[in-house]
């Protein structure tokens, strides 16, 4: 009988969690206009990780089309954010981040 | 089937995809000195998802479901990928706001030296042994000062200095932990020619500095 829920996914989970504070901290390092999106996509991308694993515990074919929605969701506003992010310094400069 | 799953997961192979190639796109120059680590890394976990997407979309498109057993190591993987990203870029901000400081620093010191250069007050400074280490044009056409063609060392002629009562003054005496506004001392040059000079003394040893010795302002009078 396949468990209920995967191990593979709390850890995916867990991980992703604990990335929050350093990725905050570079968010509020540089609050670039990319930063929301960024924040929007990791998110949504924790969203997707949670119902991952609520998909195993209850309502399953919702949350499946949940999980995969804010997947998509996610990668949208990741696009956003690497559009919205400055092009490549065409060579060495001081600038202030 | 279920369409709305499809949906999203083709969306998500196209979004991330997307955005792989656009981080890539964006990636410095190897000239420009600037860390290629946050793009190249973020490029690597939006291509994980890129590749969690597709396959999805073959698995339910009913091609194949092979792919779904490495998908869990690319989830695994995202997150610290992105920590990678996060912490170079936060390496490459301290660098620009410490490359930042020192242009602002540079750009200081060239107003200060352009300040000294242009005033006509004589300015030098006088190490604690009463050696010259610096000293402005005007500070070097008054008192002689000329640079060492052997030691590139800054040099005088050997003149003297005397106070008002006549007391020897030497250049020295300068370079103590007083200061000093507008004190006359008398040169005599090696030729026996003798002339009036006025000397202010800022002590460089205070507690903000650890180099010794005095910034010296000097300023002829013989002959107002």
């Amino acid at each position: 009988m396949e468990p209920l829920i995967n191990p593979n996914e709390v850890v995916d989970l867990v991980i992703a969690v604990l990335a929050i504070p350093i990725l905050l901290r570079v968010v509020r390092l540089r609050p670039h206009r990319e930063a929301p999106f960024f924040s929007l996509g990791y998110g949504f991308m924790l969203c997707a990780l949670v119902v991952t694993i609520l998909e195993g515990l209850i309502w399953p074919d919702l949350l499946n089309d949940a999980e995969h929605a804010f997947y998509a969701a996610s990668g949208v506003a990741f696009l956003v954010a690497v559009i919205r992010m400055p092009g490549p310094p065409a060579y060495s400069e001081h600038d202030t981040p | 089937m279920n369409r709305l799953v499809d949906v999203a997961a083709a969306i998500s192979v196209l979004a991330f995809g997307a955005t792989t190639v656009i981080a890539l796109s964006k990636l410095p120059s190897r000239e420009s000195g600037r860390s290629r680590t946050p793009l190249i890394a973020l490029a690597a976990a939006m291509a994980l998802y890129t590749f969690v997407g597709f396959s999805n979309v073959v698995q339910y498109a009913g091609i194949t479901d092979a792919l779904d057993l490495f998908e869990d190591y690319a989830e695994l993987l995202f997150a610290p990928l992105l920590i990678l990203a996060a912490a170079a870029t936060e390496a490459q901000i301290r660098l620009d706001e410490r490359s930042h400081s020192a242009n602002m620093l540079q750009q200081q010191n060239d107003l200060l030296m352009d300040i000294v250069d242009t005033s006509p007050v004589g300015i030098m400074i006088v190490a604690p042994g009463g050696h010259i280490t610096f000293a402005n044009d005007p500070a070097r056409h008054m008192l002689g000062i000329a640079e060492s063609p052997d030691t590139g060392m800054l040099t005088h002629p050997a003149w003297t200095l005397v106070d008002a009562e006549g007391g020897a003054a030497p250049l020295e005496n300068l370079a103590g932990d007083q200061r000093i506004s507008g004190a006359r001392r008398i040169m005599t040059w090696p030729d026996g020619r003798r002339q009036q000079f006025m000397f202010s003394v800022t002590p460089m040893s205070d507690a903000s500095s650890s180099l010794g010795g005095a910034v010296v302002a000097v300023e002829a009078v013989t002959g107002r």
